[in-house]
């Protein structure tokens, strides 16, 4: 099954040895997703115009505990990958795994346009009570899906033949 | 959107982007309330199909207890210091709002873990005769 994909035979045996690497990895997998959502989803939000008290500038702030979180996430994704005893296949052979990294790549390249073509700026400029750019609600709505995707395919990994069933594959 | 939000609240709260005008926090009470319900309807759904299993573990308990309990800091931070507007209105988090903020992080961040103990019922229970031999 895993054939044809690198091993990582350390990281393998590291994992085996100890139980607990796998579960407290998971955890802080959650905990990020948990700030990233919360953090990306209350200012995707606020752009589309909920929540108008609070001045969009006021939540910038928050945006380095999300990536934070994003690193923390990534990290983890890689102990994930690199230790299941039954090689990286099962994840790279994962239809979930494969959907789940495509809209990560879609909400980088939504966040790559977003701080690209000054969007960004406008949207921290706007007044309190404001409205956010069309453009910017835009790649709010976006955001908002592909992390709601990210952390559907995330759920589906454990239950892809589910998902496949499902699907008809 | 249930630990998420109490989380930027509870920043918030503690000092973290202090721009953030204090009246607005209240209004994300509810994104709280739906994504608590969904999460209830879709929990009881899996309680229902593993009830059996379930009942049986202790990071179970663990996590429905600090689920209620962080349900029960929101609805106090809500009611205790929201609807304190002098306090509010001039900006000032008053030493309740803080005290709650902490509840509300450790109620939530234990109940995601306990939710993922569930995961492993044989690694907690292992953890648990480790501790009952004082070991």
């Amino acid at each position: 099954m895993a054939e044809g994909y690198p091993q990582f035979g350390a990281m393998q045996s590291f994992v085996n040895a100890h139980e607990w690497v796998w579960a407290v990895c998971q955890m802080i997998h959650y905990v990020g997703v948990s700030l990233i959502v919360g953090i990306v989803g209350t200012l995707d939000l606020r752009i589309l115009g909920l929540f108008k008290n609070i001045p969009i500038a006021a939540l910038r702030p928050l945006v380095p505990w999300a990536i934070v979180a994003f690193i923390a996430n990534l990290l983890t994704g890689i102990i994930f990958v690199t230790g299941k005893s039954s090689g990286p296949g099962y994840f790279f052979d994962n239809l979930s795994f494969q959907l789940k990294m495509l809209f990560v790549l879609l909400a980088f390249v939504n966040l790559a346009i977003f701080q690209l073509t000054g969007l960004e700026e406008r949207v921290y400029a706007t007044p309190a009570d404001g409205n956010a750019p069309a453009a910017a609600k835009a790649v709010s709505v976006f955001s908002l899906l592909a992390w709601v995707l990210i952390i559907f395919f995330g759920r589906t990994l454990q239950y892809n033949d589910t998902l496949l069933l499902f699907l008809g594959m | 959107m249930v630990v998420g939000v109490n989380t930027l609240i509870a920043l918030r709260l503690l000092g973290v982007a202090r721009e953030i005008p204090l009246a607005g926090l209240r209004r994300l009470y509810g994104i709280v309330w739906i994504g608590f319900l969904i999460n209830l309807a879709s929990g009881l759904l899996l309680f229902i199909a593993e009830a059996h299993t379930m009942v049986a573990m202790v990071a179970f308990w663990g996590k429905m207890m600090f689920v209620a309990m962080g349900m029960v800091v929101a609805a106090l931070l809500k009611r205790q210091y929201f609807t304190d507007v002098a306090s509010v209105q001039a900006g000032v988090v008053t030493r309740v709002g803080r005290n709650l903020a902490i509840m509300s992080l450790a109620c939530w961040y234990l109940a995601l873990i306990f939710g993922r103990l569930t995961a492993y019922p044989d690694m907690v229970s292992g953890w648990l005769k480790a501790l009952g031999r004082g070991t």
